[in-house]
């Protein structure tokens, strides 16, 4: 029996009541089928039973206890299924987004902070998203799948694979090209799976976001989250609770914004590490009298100097998510980037490393509208003895060329149009 | 290489090509300045070859002492298009942005020859509460090797007005041609000597780009750029280019800053950015002009696919920038005289004209002493890539030369 770490899902859609698509997954890594239950597919449960597939109830209450009466699974309790999830993409005004932010860089819709976030609070469960293409007008191109997948891999997830209302009908018609994307979606997955172990590494990041996270404090400790990986500023998440003991090492900045002060432990842990040479950003009203003024003329944070480090102290209670990310960055500096991208115009990106071994990871996720066929280049602090591409045009690594920049090293990619994988030897 | 006209075929010229001036401008009469300009072979950024040979050019337009002693040097750099946009795999420094090591190393012999501070401005696209170094860091330069190059190094982001809370107005002497004033950053005036510092290569608007064309960045995008105006608290750019208020003239600058002088005059990019240039090297006048041409880019002023990159190996500096703009456009086998409509100045009038009318400084390089390998020695034939492109165009852009 196959565990839900196990399950590479695909969302069967309720339409689909003839046993003879199954045969649609032949060549596919599928092996778990998620299904909203009607009577119509018992037939296709039946025989997606017997092939070894497991079968995965999913729906309202309603349709999940129907489900689970036709011998459906239900969800697991390591399983954590997030709803909430979205559609990756370039925001768009039709979908009531702003196209693009201040300076000029659009608005991505992604669900990396939500994975990393969900994977911090629950690391032993399997997480899956289950957002769905957008309907009608819109066209879901390939790419745009691939771009689904990788959104969710990337950070650890997994995307319930949900074909469009067009893609169903045309595989269920036997449309060449509609077989085509869907042996490359495949492959895709497959190609995914065959790094699924990346999922140990740990994140690399400077700067860590303290809070709980829920509450009065989901909304600006998430959106916190979200925006600064859309700056990819590379971050770690540290839950108020158990941050007070948390080891600190390698950080360079935390951000606690959450609406009550902290536990006394966790206060002092916070203001230690400022006065240790940390930056440490909070809310107005955060009482510090021995913190020093110091001449920086900042629009929207008291900059003041505690021991070796600085105390950033919002100046107004109405605090902007967008403005606390780019603050924290400004004020930290780029002296600590984990990664330096070129070429890549509307990106996210997730740095981890192994523990203990000399080894490390850079993922990319492009949502390029501007140079989706520049060559690419990612610069490391640091020296490399190897570099391997992960990407989806091939089934294997491709050695990268790299050459020594700034201290660094300078990492040759070609174009990055959805994905690129990059495992760094040191 | 040029064609040599005089004075009076060249007012015919320009009344043909609707170049005449204003009445206050047309009124100078003194032949435009000139100055030496030195040029010497440069194949590589390593600073054991970088450092003499610009210490050598230096020498020969009468040493750097008696420009920098004691003196507050600001550094114009040429950081257009944004910081991690590259041609191909190329770092800035090979193909768009000055060299971090050539700029290092004529630091280095400003510091060596007496200069009191050192200050590098820029308009940079980012917000004001970044400091200009981090603008830096994104591109991938070490600001740190500059701190190094010189005792006293400041660095200022001159889209805002920082320290001084205030812009400083610039007046165009005899009234300008577009604007009869600049609001700039108050390092553009307070400083001793000036200087620019740029490679040479094809631009889409003004034919081509040296140390003229840097000038441009002189102007503030809180005041003359898309968004000016449009943020209130003056923290964040809006866009990093300047085409609403000065390519189209589609509004005027912000902050109180002038307006043109003819709102009728043609709102045509071709029109208005050489005048602007042309203003502008009139009105902050340079005391040095290095061009850095050892690597670089031919097909535009920032990458795009039909850019190539290109190595001439060679250096120029003068301390007249319209004659040193000359013989670095002569150098790319263009005629720095020659008119709109024909290469490199197909469809905009030529800057340097402009700048000659304006008394700042001769753009015949046959009037021009060299210093140096004569022009035709280190010419590097952008007009040839610039036909080879011509000929191309029509079919798909070329693949991205990859390193």
């Amino acid at each position: 029996m196959l565990t839900p770490e196990s399950w590479i899902p695909l969302r069967w859609p309720s339409a689909w009541a003839d046993p003879a698509l199954l045969g649609l997954l032949e060549g596919t890594p599928f092996n778990c089928l998620a299904i909203e239950w009607n009577a119509a597919l018992g037939p296709v449960a039946a025989k997606a039973r017997a092939a070894g597939l497991s079968l995965i109830a999913v729906g309202d209450d309603a349709v999940r206890s129907a489900g689970a009466a036709a011998g459906l699974a239900p969800v697991p309790d390591d399983l954590l299924i997030a709803s909430d999830s979205v559609w990756p993409a370039i925001a768009s005004p039709a979908n009531g987004a702003e196209p693009s932010g201040p300076t000029a860089n659009p608005w991505i819709d992604s669900n990396g902070w939500l994975l990393r976030l969900a994977r911090a609070r629950s690391p032993r469960k399997t997480v899956w998203l289950t957002f769905e293409p957008p309907g009608p007008p819109n066209v879901v191109l390939l790419e745009s799948y691939l771009r689904a997948l990788a959104d969710a891999a990337t950070w650890g997830g997994r995307w319930v694979v949900a074909p469009d209302s067009d893609l169903r009908g045309r595989l269920a018609r036997g449309d060449a090209k509609a077989l085509a994307s869907w042996k490359a979606i495949g492959s895709a997955v497959a190609l995914f799976e065959r790094r699924r172990d990346w999922n140990a590494l740990e994140p690399l990041g400077v700067v860590g976001v303290v809070s709980d996270f829920v509450g009065p404090n989901q909304t600006m400790s998430q959106e916190i989250l979200n925006l600064l990986g859309r700056r990819n500023l590379a971050y770690r998440i540290l839950e108020a609770p158990s941050a007070a003991t948390a080891p600190l090492a390698g950080f360079q900045a935390l951000i606690y914004v959450d609406e009550s002060a902290p536990p006394p432990p966790l206060r002092s842990r916070l203001l230690a590490f400022a006065r240790q040479g940390g930056l440490l950003m909070v809310r107005a009203g955060w009482e510090q009298p021995d913190a020093k003024p110091t001449d920086m003329d900042h629009p929207r944070v008291d900059v003041r100097r505690t021991g070796k480090g600085r105390l950033a102290i919002s100046k107004t209670s109405d605090l902007d998510p967008f403005m606390i990310a780019r603050d924290v960055h400004m004020l930290l500096g780029r002296t600590y980037d984990v990664a330096r991208f070129f070429n890549l115009s509307a990106f996210l990106s997730y740095c981890a490393a192994w523990p203990g071994y000399p080894l490390e990871v850079v993922q990319i996720v492009s949502f390029a509208i501007r140079f989706p066929n520049d060559v690419a280049t990612v610069w490391v602090p640091g020296k490399c003895t190897s570099a391997r591409l992960w990407s989806l045009a091939s089934d294997g690594p491709a050695l990268i060329e790299m050459v020594a920049e700034n201290g660094g090293t300078s990492l040759l990619l070609p174009p990055v149009p959805v994905y690129a994988g990059i495992e760094l030897r040191r | 290489m040029h064609n040599a006209i005089s004075r009076r075929e060249m007012l015919a010229g320009l009344g043909a090509s609707g170049l005449l001036l204003s009445k206050a401008a047309s009124a100078i009469t003194a032949p435009a300045p000139v100055a030496p300009v030195a040029i010497a072979r440069c194949r590589t950024y390593e600073p054991s070859e970088l450092t003499p040979v610009l210490n050598g050019m230096f020498d020969k337009l009468g040493g750097l002492g008696r420009l920098v002693q004691g003196k507050t040097v600001a550094i114009k750099l040429n950081f257009n298009g944004g910081p991690t946009v590259r041609l191909g795999h190329l770092p800035l420094g090979d193909t768009h942005w000055p060299h971090p090591n050539l700029l290092a190393a004529a630091m280095h012999l400003m510091a060596r020859a007496g200069a009191h501070r050192i200050r590098l401005v820029e308009g940079a696209a980012a917000p004001r509460t970044d400091p200009f170094e981090e603008h830096m860091l994104d591109a991938n330069w070490d600001p740190r090797q500059f701190l190094r190059a010189a005792p006293r190094v400041e660095f200022e982001n001159t889209n805002y007005a920082n320290a001084a809370k205030k812009f400083t107005r610039l007046p165009v002497p005899h009234g300008g041609l577009l604007f009869p004033a600049y609001d700039v950053n108050r390092s553009y005036a307070d400083c001793d000597v000036f200087v620019t510092i740029a490679k040479y290569k094809d631009h889409p608007t003004t034919g081509v780009s040296t140390v003229m064309k840097n000038l441009f960045g002189l102007t503030p995008l809180t005041v003359y750029g898309n968004g000016a105006g449009k943020w209130e608290d003056n923290d964040l750019v809006y866009g990093n280019d300047r085409i609403q208020i000065l390519h189209r003239g589609s509004r005027q600058p912000a902050m109180d800053a002038l307006p043109e002088i003819e709102p009728s005059s043609p709102r045509d990019d071709g029109y208005r950015v050489p005048r602007i240039i042309a203003d502008l090297t009139a009105a902050r006048p340079v005391h040095m002009a290095i061009v850095d041409g050892v690597k670089t880019m031919a097909g535009a002023q920032t990458p795009d696919p039909w850019c190539t990159p290109v190595e001439p190996g060679v250096l120029m500096a003068g301390t007249n920038v319209v004659n040193t703009a000359a013989v670095a456009i002569a150098a790319m086998n263009y005629d720095p005289r020659a008119p709109k409509g024909t290469v490199p100045f197909e469809r905009c009038d030529n800057k340097l004209l402009l700048a000659e009318q304006l008394g700042v400084g001769s753009a015949d390089p046959g009037r021009i002493e060299i210093a140096g390998p004569a022009i035709r020695e280190v010419t590097f034939d952008f007009r040839a890539l610039r036909e080879k492109r011509r000929l191309l165009r029509g079919s798909a852009p070329p693949a991205r030369t990859q390193s």
